[in-house]
This record gives C-alpha cells, sequence and structure tokens, in this order.
C-alpha cells in the first residue's frame, strides 16, 4: 500500500521525477526514446519505487494548471473551426 | 504455434466480435521495446502472444459535426473494444486451450498505463506513428482505438507495416513548402517535429499540454476542482466551484464514462490519411 509522501520530498524531487517521466515524448525512427519507469527512475534517483511513484503522480496533476483546463474548451472550439496561422492566432 | 490458419480464424473473430482490425504481435518483439514492468509477460506469466484489435473510431460523420464539444462527446467509446477483448479471451481459453486475459486498459499509476498498447498494435501491423502525437495511423481507416488480449498461445505475428502511413504526400508537400503540416499547425503547444526526404525525421509530444485538452473535464480536473473546493474559504465560492459547469461536467464524465478520453480530435480533424475515409461518403 503506497504511503503519502512528504511534501519535502516531493518538491525537492518532483523536476527531476518529471523530467524522466514521459511527459515529453520524442519519436525519431531507428532511435530508442521513452520515458523511465518508476523502477528505473528510483534506481537513478536513489528513491524507493512507491515514492517515484507518488512523487509523479502528484507531478502530473501539479504542473498542468487547473486554468489549462477551464481554458481549454475555448482553444479547441477555437482550432477546431481555423487552426492556428490561418489569420486569428490562438 | 499455432498455425496462420489458427491465427486468422482469431483474427476473424475478433472482427466478428466487434473489432474493424486485427492483428498479432509476439512478446518476444514487444519486449524488445517495452521496459521491465510494463511488459505482458508483467501480466500473464508465460505470455507469448498480444492479439490486438482496433475500432472504436470516430464514425465519418463524426469529423463532420460543428463544434469540437459534439466530436469529443462521440469520437471514441471505450467500451466496445474492451467488450471485443473480452469476449475473444473466452474463445480463446475454450478453442485453444491457452490462458489468455484482455489487456487492462485503466491507468497503471497516474498517467502511466499497465502497457503500451501503441507498441504493441505498431508490431501487430496495424499502424505507425504520425506526427500527430505519435498516434498509429492505419492505413485503411486513419485514426483507431486499440485493446486487446495477452495469451500464453504461440501465434505467428504480424510484424510492422512495411511502409509509413505518416506522412501522407499532401502533408510532404506542405511541409516542403510551408514547413509545417495540418497536425502540427493544428496545435503548436502540443506538437513539433521535421519531415526530411519524405519521411519523419524527429517528433515530439508534450503530454502536458495535450492532457487538458484530451481529457479537458476527465479525473485530473475532477481532482483540481475539488482542491479548488476545498481550499476556497468563502462557502459561496465553494458553491460556485462545485455547482459550477466545470465541474458539473467532470462530475458525469466519471459517472457515465462520458467525454473521459480524446476529445480534442482537432490533430487528426485535417489529417489526410484520416479524411480520405471520410470523404469517401456523401
Amino acid at each position: 500500500m503506497p504511503r503519502f509522501v512528504s511534501m519535502d520530498l516531493y518538491n525537492r524531487y518532483k523536476e527531476e521525477v518529471w523530467k524522466l517521466t514521459n511527459a515529453r515524448q520524442r519519436l525519431e525512427p531507428g532511435k530508442a526514446n521513452r520515458g523511465l519507469t518508476d523502477k528505473e527512475i528510483a534506481s537513478r534517483l536513489g528513491l524507493t519505487v512507491e515514492e517515484v511513484m507518488e512523487i509523479r503522480c502528484i507531478a502530473e496533476n501539479d504542473n498542468i494548471s487547473l486554468e489549462a483546463h477551464l481554458d481549454a474548451d475555448d482553444t479547441k472550439e477555437k482550432r477546431f473551426s481555423r487552426p492556428p496561422g490561418k489569420g486569428g492566432a490562438i | 504455434m499455432g498455425s496462420r490458419r489458427t491465427a486468422n480464424e482469431i483474427k476473424e473473430k475478433a472482427l466478428a466480435m466487434g473489432a474493424k482490425a486485427a492483428g498479432i504481435a509476439s512478446v518476444k518483439a514487444i519486449n524488445r521495446f517495452a521496459p521491465p514492468g510494463h511488459r505482458p509477460s508483467d501480466l500473464l506469466k508465460g505470455a507469448q502472444s498480444v492479439v490486438v484489435v482496433g475500432g472504436g473510431e470516430p464514425t465519418a460523420g463524426a469529423w463532420r459535426t460543428g463544434t469540437n464539444r459534439v466530436l469529443g462527446s462521440i469520437g471514441y467509446n471505450r467500451s466496445q473494444l474492451a467488450s471485443a477483448a473480452r469476449q475473444l479471451a473466452y474463445f480463446m481459453e475454450e478453442r485453444y486451450g491457452h490462458y489468455t486475459i484482455p489487456i487492462p486498459t485503466g491507468d497503471w499509476v497516474g498517467h502511466y498505463p499497465y502497457m503500451s498498447l501503441k507498441v504493441c498494435a505498431e508490431l501487430a501491423g496495424l499502424g505507425t506513428r504520425s506526427m500527430a502525437a505519435g498516434i498509429l495511423l492505419n492505413p485503411q481507416y486513419g485514426l483507431l482505438y486499440f485493446n486487446g488480449v495477452i495469451t500464453t498461445m504461440p501465434l505467428p505475428e504480424d510484424g510492422p507495416l512495411g511502409k509509413p502511413v505518416c506522412p501522407h504526400d499532401s502533408c510532404v508537400r506542405l511541409w516542403e513548402k510551408k514547413l509545417t503540416t495540418p497536425c502540427l499547425s493544428s496545435c503548436p503547444d502540443c506538437l513539433s517535429g521535421e519531415i526530411k526526404d519524405g519521411k519523419i525525421r524527429w517528433m515530439e509530444y508534450r503530454q502536458d499540454g495535450c492532457y487538458p485538452r484530451a481529457q479537458t473535464t476527465a479525473m485530473d480536473a475532477f481532482r483540481k476542482l475539488l482542491l479548488e473546493a476545498v481550499n476556497e474559504p468563502d462557502p459561496e465560492q465553494r458553491k460556485a466551484i462545485l455547482f459550477g459547469s466545470h465541474f458539473t461536467r467532470a462530475v458525469r464524465s466519471m459517472a457515465y464514462s462520458s467525454e473521459l478520453s480524446a476529445q480534442c480530435f482537432n490533430c487528426l480533424k485535417r489529417c489526410p490519411v484520416v479524411m480520405k475515409r471520410v470523404r469517401r461518403l456523401r
């Protein structure tokens, strides 16, 4: 059963954990690019798998603002009818 | 090893159970890409093959709806393929006597899946990666969603498609003229990439940019609004958050499993591979 991580631990590692996840995905045909698993991140940063899992899970929410969700409909509707670059920056 | 005839029988059954397309990948091939902990054999001991089913895509008409909100609401339904996979698992156990499970398609923890359906589908020959967030494009159907079963039954694999589906010729021409493609221009915050010599040279997808648009009213939005409400000291303002339209949609999304996934679609709305199917109808 995972335990809550302390916010101290979270704040210390959230950026490092985030950078190693698959939040940014790069495809280059012929090259192996992938985010790391919780276990791989834990091994790299000297944390337990459970700690990484908790930190990643919180960071996934923390790094995307509530405003991004609230504004999404508006952005999507504008781009639905006219993508950026076709007149009218969005 | 099951014969090619058996493999075809399984794929035909999958189509009869509601899939639009079906293919087979070997666990050995998947394990060359999938990391430990997220491999078929982590989910089923002795797994040998994965039968991937594709379907659940927007109808041709869905792409012609007047608003993104409507397309987002009807573009995808997660029950159809899950049902096909479960029926196929029962069928394979009964008919061939091999352990078979439907692939768990919920998230493992947070935004990480149990395993990558994209890798499985690619290796089962159901599509190739696109400039649009690496979403697999199928040469016949364009966009497909995926599900499948993991089995201890060794089956002949289909293997990846020989020719990349993306970029389409018209996208290559557009890139040569304007250094963009319909998908890249539709969402510059989430997507970037480059085409060279008519092929994808690189593509980058920022999940954090895409997530609030693809999952506008899903679980993350629910939790953020809940935290906002819990932290709000003013009871009237708290009411405005909890009774407001976004929270109402988020609750409804979860209760009825509607509007949960892939609600954006903008990167594929002008994709010529997807649109060629739409253009066939009147």
